[in-house]
């Protein structure tokens, strides 16, 4: 998998969605530490997680087709 | 439609966000739930892609 290709992925995602997973995987934050870092509800941690996760496949799916 | 409460914690379980009793609630439920195994498996590529970004 082309780096340039996922980081370009991760351009293509709304700023709430990329800041979610920088808290959540970049940084290795918990739920609780993301939701109080994000200023959001824990359950909305979860549940953003969760969209900006498959946004980034569908993002990195359409970059790769046009490849 | 849904109203499996575990149906969005995959991302986060994938992750490692959750604490270690939602974790372990999340894993069980996996055992009986085949939406939910079929909903983490969708994204279960995504961290090593991320993981590829720090080389």
């Amino acid at each position: 998998m082309n780096r340039l290709l996922v980081a370009a992925a991760l351009g293509r995602l709304t700023q709430e969605h990329r800041d979610v997973l920088w808290e959540c995987y970049f940084l290795g934050s918990s739920v609780a530490q993301a939701a109080h870092a994000l200023g959001i509800a824990p359950g909305t941690v979860k549940s953003r997680t969760y969209y900006a996760m498959r946004a980034l496949r569908l993002a990195i799916e359409e970059l790769r087709d046009v490849e | 439609m849904t109203a499996d409460p575990y149906a969005r914690l995959d991302a986060a379980y994938l992750l490692g966000a959750l604490d270690a009793d939602e974790r372990l609630a999340y894993e069980a439920h996996l055992a009986i739930c085949r939406r939910c195994r079929a909903g983490l498996a969708e994204i279960s590529a995504i961290p090593s892609l991320l993981a590829g970004l720090d080389e």
